[in-house]
């Protein structure tokens, strides 16, 4: 279940998405939405559960990534609930009928490149950080970027959901360095729809 | 300078160790320590460089690009078989700290035609910094066929073509690696 505080406020978040965009010298625009303490204590429990239980399978094409995902059914179903489906149509200001998850995990020397052979403007990245305290230092972090210069990370904290409209942005997750001893970082993607991809 | 040593795989390229008399390379580090290096940070790298030392007022740095460009560039004409356009190369100093690194890319971009990195300190092989160069099928790296490593008055040269697939690994130590690097263009 989606927090309630972010019920209450439903109003406010979406004031807030259509709002932030992020005002630089160039004239560029960033909509997204930072909802921290998304799920509410025995859900955000529950996705960790599953996470712990998933299969993570390495993919590696040197040229744009280095990583492991996860993707169950059990896992999708936590995220199509009447309740998480209607949040989301209510922020996206669209109606969404499902969501797809897919689990990554980002171990020493894993990252993504930007990708620039898939025009997604208009699309939605909805990112659940499922990390325990991870240090920026450590790489991991994921960065939009506009093309003109400017860079736009995401926090990182664990039981965040972070919303962002693809609008000439496009998204890559930094090397993860030594610094990161054998750490991972764990991010949960919900794309709208079946279809799959990260950034 | 010792002989050039050619390597055919995974792509052509070779390696000269001891380039200049060492009492001269040294004299490059220290000329290298008094230029600016910006911080360059993206989905790709993370190290410092410095400007194009072409534009540099140092005269040690002057003398090394004048020479590398012209007499140099001229013997690694009738070695490589390649050629240059003499006088006109892209030059920069880099610098790696820990966890610095360049994930894999090919260089090619209109008219590079060799690449050089010159290494101006060393690192083990525990150390990191190596310079990777990958096996590719079909015009994508595959897997990782030779490392290099950084070692004080070494160069590498390479050929720039769909298949040079490299990448600096990460330096793992408080280790600088520093180096020149850049590219000789096709006339």
């Amino acid at each position: 279940m989606v927090n309630k505080a972010y019920w209450s406020k439903l109003e406010l978040v979406k004031a807030s998405f259509d709002k932030s965009k992020t005002e630089v010298s160039s004239g560029s625009t960033f909509f997204q939405v930072t909802l921290h303490d998304f799920f509410s204590v025995q859900d955000y429990a529950k996705i960790k559960q599953e996470l712990h239980q998933l299969k993570f399978k390495p993919e590696k094409n040197p040229l744009t990534h280095s990583y492991s995902v996860g993707k169950s059914p059990a896992l999708t179903k936590l995220f199509n609930t009447k309740s998480i489906l209607e949040f989301i149509s209510g922020v996206v200001r669209k109606s969404v009928k499902s969501v797809t998850a897919a689990a990554y995990s980002f171990s020493g020397r894993d990252y993504t490149i930007l990708n620039d052979s898939k025009n997604r403007d208009n699309t939605y990245d909805l990112i659940l950080d499922c990390t325990e305290g991870w240090d920026t230092s450590w790489g991991g972090s994921v960065i939009y970027v506009d093309g003109k210069g400017n860079y736009f990370p995401i926090p990182l904290k664990p039981n965040t959901l972070t919303i962002v409209k693809r609008s000439g942005i496009k998204g890559f997750v930094k090397y993860l360095n030594n610094f990161a001893g054998t750490k991972n970082r764990v991010i949960v993607s919900l794309v709208i729809g079946p279809k799959q991809k990260l950034l | 300078m010792d002989k050039f040593v050619f390597f055919s795989k995974p792509f052509p390229h070779w390696k000269f160790d001891n380039f200049l008399p060492e009492k001269k390379a040294v004299q490059l580090l220290t000329a290298l320590s008094k230029e600016i290096f910006d911080l360059k940070d993206s989905d790709l790298f993370t190290f410092f460089q410095t400007n194009d030392l072409k534009t540099t007022e140092n005269n040690v740095i002057q003398e090394f690009v004048t020479f590398f460009s012209t007499v140099f560039a001229k013997k690694l004409e009738s070695v490589t078989g390649t050629g240059i356009k003499l006088g006109s190369v892209d030059i920069s100093g880099t610098k790696y700290c820990n966890t610095h690194h360049l994930l894999p890319h090919d260089d090619q971009l209109e008219g590079r035609k060799l690449a050089f990195i010159y290494y101006l300190s060393t690192l083990n092989n525990t150390e990191g910094g190596a310079l990777a160069l990958y096996n590719s099928k079909n015009n994508n790296p595959t897997e990782v066929s030779e490392r290099i490593q950084p070692q004080f008055n070494r160069l590498v040269i390479f050929k720039v073509t769909s298949k040079s697939f490299h990448e600096v690994e990460e330096v793992l130590t408080g280790k600088l690696r520093i180096a020149l690097s850049g590219w000789f263009h096709g006339k």
